[in-house]
């Protein structure tokens, strides 16, 4: 943003130095979201104590969540630091619940195994989006929509996620159009990896966790459309290959499956 | 058009597909047309040929051309890097080599002619002349072939390892290196190097010469077979140089008739477009060349080592002179125009190679240091031609003003080749497997003809008889009536 | 002023380091070899290929744009840090159209010596064989786009030394790309000259010098004899450097 404030190309800093330090024109920089500002408004004239009795002990407050996805009632909702999951989703009467993605694209996606977890920072942070997805969503077409959000949204500044968020992109089509194997799950799973540890910026660190958490916590939504599950030899497949050429001549004689 | 080329009803005919036959560098296959008593009426031989490279060299800069192309080939790399360098030397204005460089890229020329021939004869090809064609298939390789010639098949290797020698100390590596730049070479030859080469050479001359005798001896034995098989009348083509003499790395064209009469001779190869026109085919992939002045029908021909031994007035090193005149010697004052006497005359010229490479290595600037002639005037047009192992290669660039190449046609052995090979098979057709049913062994007469043009075509079936093959009898109704399997491991079955 | 000796430590070797430093600066000071493929000693850095990354106190870093600080704790040459460069080298292989037999920049190449040093065997990712072209327009010097690897050093070099601007980065993501700053987006219609640092600064063969090729046989390229950990950066420059701007 503040490359961008410069007249220049939208590619994130090398930190440090940080913006408190060094930002807009190499002067010290306050960079915060409206939430921040608004609270600390608050604090700034009700005092801190009502603030800090919300919320656990190490997540005082409250936090914005802007709910939305399989649920009656979405909307943004303020609830103080440590609120289950369980209990946001009743909140806004969710059923069903197969998944929720928390802090957006780029956060963590929650199984109906760890709905008790609590929103906050020693726990399960989050920036406030809460997204839900019932049983009757296909988890594989939400991780697409995200594969394909953050090639979209790559700066293309460093090499991992410039070049990494593509290759998952074209694994995961690759495994939703049922041609993966047990092999570029393993790739996928390594490139997400990469991506985490070598990525310049926060985006690229966190871009790759809808595929790592999801092939870790809903592995069925990648095994069920694999190619085959085991001992495949990665080439091009031959039979559906040579259909093409049948078609075209006619034949349908043994030898003309190879 | 030859008789058997296309069928008259080929719509009442039986079907019969060898493939893949292995070709260069992978696929090639024969259909052969049968009517309900096993007579052919139709023999063709397609090859899927490297025109890709033709397009995908389009707009790259001209001085990578030769590194990039050699990569056509991995048997006979040098000579295409070699036909691409004279044309970028064109280009550069630089087509006068210093006499080091020159000596240098004959040497690197020689070491390919060498190992390529070694391959062919002794890898590919022994087998068939050693054994018979019909020997069991488990038997019929290169390792037979040391097991019951054991000085013999270590010498093929041992020449083979010679002639790579030789191109890795010219150009870094065995296969696919960099030696030429526009208008010279990289490095010069160093005192070791030829120290190097220098110690085995007598060894590998006197080795040469055995395989002279060897195959001389074979083809002679069984005459009557060796020139009947797969025997066709053709024209032919090669290089010269100004004296007539045998040149492989530069000279003019020579064409003769299929009777020895001249055709043309001492042509500039920059305007073989005007002597040699290309003729596309429907049915296969690669084009026909001819000789214009002959017309299509008849102005085929055949390059390589029975052209270019027939082609010459004399050979410039001595051993390889006496086999010459042997040779021609067989074909009563016209031209030998057996197929298997290919193998004959490409013996006479890994002699000469070795030879050649002796006179090289004791010339005193070969070692010489003045390796790169500067080029003046530039050109748009850069033509190259040599001859490759298998025959004359034909290298032709235009490029455009920022040095990119704009179009490119090459012509390579194969091509040249094409038509002879074709015809070669419709004979070996004709003669062994008319009116019969198929069997492994006639497969095999098919692999031979071709074997004896082209080792690209052999080297993946046959060298260790690890390629699968099969041959299928389809009736015109496309009902399978009778099927061969070649399996992986050369075990036939039905 | 007399600096006191300060020290970080790199897979367990203490080594010093001067004020201002990042660790690859100290590192190569040292002549300990970190990978990397965008930094060079007379650039800003830019920390974009992260080929780099180490851990310092067990947090990843790039060594090129981390200032050394006292007491650091580095880890560098591990089995896990290089299985990342290699897939960081792999991604690089598949982005772009690298194809090493035909290239005249083999043998001395920067991202050739930095996958044999890798261990990469093959690109193992699905190419993406874009689409780009070769810029043939300049009499001295061909830029061809399919090698770029987006390291910016001509971008620098042509700013920054040449004070020139010709070279700049265009597009997003997967589609960022080199591009040349002139009307046409050729480089015949820029004040490109032979002298200029950013002709000499491409660490693959996307910046070449037009027909001079292949003139070095194999065998006696830059990294046909040593490893790229002891031959260093194919601009032979970084032996001894500090810090940008000075040697």
């Amino acid at each position: 943003m503040i490359e961008s404030l410069e007249g220049k190309r939208g590619v994130p800093r090398n930190r440090p130095p940080f913006p408190v330090t060094q930002g807009y024109l190499n002067k010290p920089t306050v960079v915060n979201n409206v939430e921040t500002f608004a609270l600390a408004a608050r604090i700034a004239v009700y005092g801190g104590d009502g603030f800090a009795a919300l919320g656990t002990k190490q997540s005082k407050g409250t936090k914005l969540l802007s709910i939305s996805g399989d649920c009656l009632r979405p909307g943004i909702y303020e609830f103080p630091f440590g609120v289950s999951v369980r209990e946001v989703l009743e909140a806004c009467n969710a059923q069903d619940t197969q998944a929720v993605q928390i802090s957006g694209a780029a956060g963590t996606c929650l199984s109906a195994k760890e709905f008790d977890r609590k929103i906050a920072f020693e726990d399960v942070a989050t920036g406030g989006s809460v997204m839900i997805f019932n049983r009757q969503r296909d988890l594989l077409e939400v991780v697409r929509n995200f594969a394909h959000f953050f090639v979209h949204e790559s700066c293309g500044f460093c090499t991992p996620c410039r070049v990494g968020t593509s290759l998952l992109k074209n694994l995961v089509e690759k495994v939703y159009t049922n041609h993966g194997t047990a092999d570029d799950l393993k790739d996928m799973s390594y490139i997400s990896q990469v991506l985490k540890t070598a990525s310049h910026c926060g985006l690229g660190q966190t871009a790759s966790n809808h595929i790592a958490d999801t092939l870790k916590k809903f592995p069925e939504i990648y095994h069920k459309r694999l190619l085959v599950e085991a001992n495949f030899e990665p080439a091009f497949d031959l039979d559906s290959a040579l259909e093409d050429a049948r078609q075209i001549t006619g034949r349908k004689d043994e030898m003309a499956y190879l | 058009m030859s008789q058997l080329e296309t069928a008259t009803h080929s719509e009442t005919l039986k079907r019969v597909v060898i493939e893949p036959l292995t070709r260069v560098e992978g696929h090639g296959k024969v259909t052969l047309l049968l009517d309900e008593d096993n007579h052919v009426h139709q023999a063709r031989l397609h090859i899927v040929e490297f025109r890709g490279f033709e397009k995908f060299i389009q707009g790259r800069p001209y001085w990578e051309i030769p590194v990039l192309v050699q990569r056509l080939c991995g048997i006979c790399p040098v000579s295409h890097h070699l036909a691409a360098a004279k044309a970028v030397d064109m280009l550069a204005g630089a087509r006068q080599l210093t006499p080091t460089a020159d000596n240098l890229r004959r040497l690197l020329h020689l070491g390919q002619i060498l190992q390529s021939h070694a391959l062919h004869f002794f890898h590919l090809s022994s087998p068939d002349l050693l054994f018979g064609i019909n020997d069991a298939v488990a038997h019929r390789n290169i390792i037979g072939v040391i097991a019951d010639h054991p000085d013999l098949g270590l010498q093929g290797i041992r020449l083979r390892k010679y002639g790579q020698e030789v191109i890795r100390i010219i150009s870094g590596k065995r296969v696919h290196g960099t030696a030429s730049l526009p208008g010279g070479m990289n490095k010069p030859l160093s005192l070791q190097h030829r120290a190097l080469l220098l110690a085995d050479i007598d060894q590998i001359i006197t080795w040469s010469k055995g395989a002279v005798d060897l195959i001389k001896k074979v083809y002679l034995t069984n005459t009557d077979f060796h020139q009947r098989f797969g025997l066709i009348q053709s024209n032919m083509l090669s290089l010269v140089t100004t004296d007539g003499a045998m040149d492989l790395y530069h000279g003019g064209l020579r064409a003769k008739s299929a009777n020895g009469k001249t055709i043309f001779d001492h042509i500039d190869y920059c305007h073989y477009h005007q002597y040699i026109h290309e003729e596309v085919k429907p049915w296969s992939y690669m084009k026909f060349p001819f000789i214009v002045s002959q017309g299509n029908e008849v102005g085929w021909y055949r390059v390589g080592p029975l052209a270019r031994i027939n082609n010459c007035d004399y050979i410039t090193t001595p051993l390889a002179e006496i086999e010459r005149q042997e040779f021609r010697a067989h074909a009563n004052g016209g031209l030998v125009q057996a197929s298997l006497a290919y193998h004959w005359a490409r013996m006479i010229e890994m002699l000469y190679a070795a030879e050649r490479i002796r006179e090289i290595l004791l010339d005193p600037v070969s070692t010489g240091t003045d390796i790169v002639a500067q080029g003046e005037e530039k050109s748009l047009e850069g033509i190259g031609v040599i001859e490759a192992p298998r025959g004359t290669l034909i290298h032709h660039y235009l490029v455009n003003d920022s040095g990119t190449i704009e179009k490119a046609n090459l012509i390579v052995s194969t091509t040249n080749n094409n038509q002879a090979m074709n015809e070669s098979i419709r004979q070996v057709a004709v003669e062994y497997l008319d009116g019969q049913t198929l069997t492994e062994g006639l497969l095999n007469h098919i692999e031979v003809a071709v074997r004896a043009y082209d080792p690209c075509l052999s080297c993946a079936t046959h060298a260790l008889g690890k390629m699968p093959l099969s041959v299928e009898l389809v009736n015109h109704k496309g009902k399978l009536v009778d099927c061969l399997i070649k399996s992986s491991t050369g075990e036939i079955t039905k | 002023m007399q600096l006191e000796e300060q020290t970080i430590t790199i897979d367990g070797q203490k080594i010093p380091f001067q004020s201002g430093q990042t660790i690859m600066d100290a590192a190569l000071a040292a002549k300990i070899y970190i990978p990397h493929l965008c930094y060079h000693p007379e650039f800003k850095p830019h920390g974009s290929c992260r080929l780099c990354t180490v851990m310092v106190n067990g947090r990843y870093e790039s060594a090129c744009t981390m200032p050394s600080v006292a007491g650091q704790e580095i880890l560098n040459n591990t089995k896990e840090l290089n299985e990342n460069r290699r897939a960081l080298t792999q991604m690089l292989f598949v982005e772009g159209n690298h194809i090493c037999p035909g290239c005249p920049k083999t043998g001395n190449c920067q991202l050739q010596a930095v996958a044999y040093y890798v261990g990469m065997l093959s690109s193992h990712y699905q190419h993406f064989y874009p689409y780009r072209d070769l810029d043939p327009s300049h009499p001295d010097y061909v830029v061809d786009f399919n090698r770029c690897i987006l390291c910016e050093l001509c971008v620098r070099a042509s700013r920054d030394v040449d004070k020139k601007n010709i070279f700049a980065i265009s597009g997003r993501g997967i589609k960022a790309h080199l591009i040349i700053n002139s009307p046409s987006g050729k480089l015949e219609d820029t004040d490109f000259a032979v002298g200029d640092k950013a002709a000499f600064v491409c660490p693959v063969g996307a910046i070449l010098r037009k027909r001079t090729r292949y003139t070095t046989p194999i065998g006696e390229r830059l990294y046909d004899k040593q490893s790229i950990r002891i031959v260093g950066d194919s601009q032979q420059l970084h032996a001894g450097a500090t810090k940008y701007g000075r040697k």
